[in-house]
């Protein structure tokens, strides 16, 4: 790597900390666990540099290597966010359909709910700045794919939390989750 | 008299506040949405995401990243850690 892109792949990477660490929290939804995801990412990186195209997308190679490190460690050790019971969904339920106080504990619980897939692609098209086309090479699945997980994350944090604080509930069987939402 | 805040009645979305024309060019940068065709509730999940985005990009980096961003200043690989492997997919 010649010197001129080593000097840019130093402050890309300085530069894209701060928005892994955001990615990578959204994501397992806990901090230390983010904080060693990135560490490793950007240790990766370094380590592997000479892979990188110089030219090509740092952020969109650097978020692959870090949700390949996710999926990777997850296959090693459970998720400690866990709904399987739908507990979380059944104490919602019995919230106020015009809930103005829904607060982002709830938001962040109820997205640690989805299928991760799901919520990488939520997290990555809603926040990261992402296209479906990005997304679509970052997680190796065809675009098709990335907007059906986008649709159904969607449908699902809508079912669970009820819409947007101060607007009418839709009821549940809307287009929108009959399209998408079923898990 | 400063001139008052109005609308664009011709729905252009230029907008005069106080003598300045503002167009499309004033516009905040968008911001992504969702999905094509978003809707109202892709609206207020995206405008979650992005906070949760926001508040841990504020965050001022732990000590750990510190000593890390000093290995890549300094840029000398073999203090970056030992070799992790390969990256996967990732190695494009």
């Amino acid at each position: 790597m010649k010197d001129k892109d080593a000097e840019a792949m130093r402050a890309g990477l300085v530069e894209a900390i701060p928005r892994l660490r955001a990615f990578a929290r959204s994501l397992c939804g806990d901090r230390d666990r983010a904080d060693d995801l990135v560490q490793e990412t950007i240790t990766r990186a370094l380590a592997n540099r000479d892979k990188f195209q110089p030219g090509t997308n740092l952020n969109a190679w650097l978020v692959t290597i870090l949700r390949n490190h996710f999926y990777s460690e997850g296959r090693k050790r459970r998720r400690e966010v866990e709904d399987a019971d739908g507990q979380f969904a059944a104490r919602l339920a019995d919230r106020p359909a015009q809930d103005a106080n829904l607060d982002m504990k709830d938001f962040t619980r109820a997205l640690q709910t989805l299928p991760d897939e799901q919520r990488e692609a939520l997290i990555l098209i809603g926040a990261g700045g992402f296209s479906y086309e990005e997304v679509s090479e970052i997680s190796g699945v065809r675009v098709g794919t990335v907007k059906s997980r986008v649709s159904r994350a969607r449908a699902r944090l809508t079912e669970l939390l009820g819409g947007p604080p101060g607007e009418t509930t839709e009821p549940p069987d809307t287009p929108l989750v009959a399209a998408g939402g079923r898990r | 008299m400063p001139e008052a805040t109005f609308p664009d009645p011709q729905g252009s979305g230029a907008m005069k506040v106080l003598g300045k024309t503002l167009d499309s060019n004033d516009d905040p940068p968008r911001k992504p949405a969702l999905a094509t065709g978003t809707r109202r509730e892709g609206d207020w999940i995206a405008g979650r995401l992005r906070r949760v985005y926001d508040e841990v990009r504020a965050e001022p980096l732990p000590e750990q990243f510190l000593v890390l961003l000093g290995k890549i200043s300094r840029q000398d690989p073999d203090e970056s850690g030992p070799e992790s492997g390969a990256t996967g997919s990732g190695d494009r």
